[in-house]
């Protein structure tokens, strides 16, 4: 009877599968309640994250850091100046917006998150967010930081919530260059660098160019921020160009995210 | 030797879990960090047996699905039938040279991930990717079997165990 033990426990997995595949529904609902279980858990261990990404990063940083404080400080009254400048021109702006009778848009509504988890599978780049539909997180919300892009919402569970990073080989986001404005997609690799497909061949795209969401889903809104292109290259089917992409946003040193409730194109 | 179904190896199990899912992506070296809960289905095996090891893998594999976005179950199978091979390769082979627990872990954990990649294969997995992804995976092996010392340390200091014979590295 012992021996047989073993089979039937080859069965009981065999059977979840079948189950999970049949009906998702029983899949969705068997997950939300293990996130509802192990939140706690996983909270807790963000705590012991933190003083892991501490130790890695900032212990490392702290020297390089003091030997760049001067140059920082003459940036931030360079920048500061150019502020006052933007300001300025923020303000002629919506002057000038208002004289010619555009809509103004509402103002960005944000949630933040906190990221608790991470799916263990190497070529896969999805999270666990510490909030969910309780704390007004939806399906297909976009999610940022404050370098770029981030990634949508996959799934809100009542207390969590999955989210699918740009650099996830199901990514897809519709983008465009911000000089030459040429359009494509931006897909995830599975790897650190993103790739922009679908490049027309006569596009004057260069090295070191901007990619920013198009908008042209509605999706994302326009004007955020992707990466930079790093190299261009002919598609293997030989009708497109393909740019290697450069993430704004360092994924793989993530902590916190803005889910975007209502975008500036909403 | 503690009982399967005691607090202390649940808990454990859960700590491992709240590591892989939180801590462990900290330690990243290019995009690949370890996992503990596959390095604990290998302990199972060399240590606790082969009836354990089931109920190890089983559980571990349920937790990764737990955690991943696919269906529930097929992490848990895959650990399964793998922890089931695990058992009669251990039972075959001899295992005093330390470096086998080294390659037994690798090879545990990279047939794992490319039986998973297997499966994924039928999403849509961009094919040229398939080698990078393969190489990936050689490395989550790699890193995972490299801290398998620790994680020996961390489970023995944990189940309370503790080996004397000091001729015999991991045992």
């Amino acid at each position: 009877m012992r021996r047989w033990r073993s089979y039937y426990f080859l069965v009981v997995p065999v059977v979840l599968l079948v189950l999970a595949f049949q009906f998702p529904p029983l899949n969705q609902a068997t997950r939300s309640l293990f996130y509802s279980l192990t939140r706690p858990l996983l909270v807790a261990g963000t705590g012991v994250r933190q003083a892991a990404y501490n130790v890695r990063y900032n212990s490392r940083n702290f020297w390089s850091a003091v030997a760049k404080q001067q140059e920082y400080l003459s940036r931030i009254q360079d920048l500061e100046s150019k502020l006052r400048h933007y300001r300025e021109m923020e303000k002629e702006n919506q002057r000038l917006k208002k004289l010619l009778n555009f809509s103004q848009t509402p103002a960005t509504k944000s949630i933040g998150a906190r990221v608790i988890g991470e799916d263990m599978t190497p070529w896969k780049r999805v999270i666990v967010l510490d909030k969910g539909s309780r704390h007004g997180i939806k399906k297909d919300m976009v999610l940022v930081a404050p370098e770029g892009l981030v990634g949508r919402v996959l799934e809100a569970e009542p207390f969590t919530a999955r989210a699918i990073l740009l650099p996830d080989p199901d990514s897809r986001v519709s983008a465009l260059t911000s000089v030459s404005r040429s359009q494509g997609v931006i897909a995830g690799s599975g790897m650190e660098k993103l790739r922009m497909k679908y490049l027309a061949l006569d596009t004057e795209i260069a090295v070191g160019e901007e990619v920013i969401t198009s908008g042209i889903e509605s999706l994302f809104p326009k004007g955020l921020l992707i990466g930079k292109i790093e190299s261009i290259e002919r598609d293997s089917d030989g009708l497109h160009l393909l740019a290697v992409v450069t993430p704004a946003v360092s994924f793989s040193k993530l902590e916190e995210v803005l889910c975007l409730v209502s975008s500036p194109q909403k | 030797m503690p009982r399967l179904f005691s607090a202390k190896v649940i808990l454990y199990f859960l700590f491992l879990f709240v590591l892989d899912a939180t801590v462990l992506p900290v330690f990243h070296i290019r995009n690949v960090y370890p996992s503990f809960l596959c390095l604990l289905i290998c302990y199972s095996g060399f240590e606790w047996g082969p009836q354990r090891t089931i109920y190890v893998a089983f559980w571990a594999g349920l937790l990764r699905d737990f955690l991943g976005g696919g269906f529930l179950g097929l992490e848990a199978s895959l650990y399964l039938m793998l922890a089931l091979a695990l058992n009669f390769v251990l039972q075959k082979i001899e295992r005093e040279f330390p470096g086998m627990y080294f390659l037994i872990t690798f090879l545990f954990i990279f047939i794992a991930g490319a039986l998973r990649l297997l499966c994924a294969c039928t999403e849509e997995l961009p094919a040229p990717m398939v080698l990078d992804y393969l190489g990936l995976i050689a490395l989550t092996a790699t890193y995972s079997a490299a801290l398998l010392p620790l994680f020996y340390f961390m489970t023995d200091r944990w189940m309370g165990q503790s080996h004397t014979k000091q001729y015999e590295l991991f045992r």
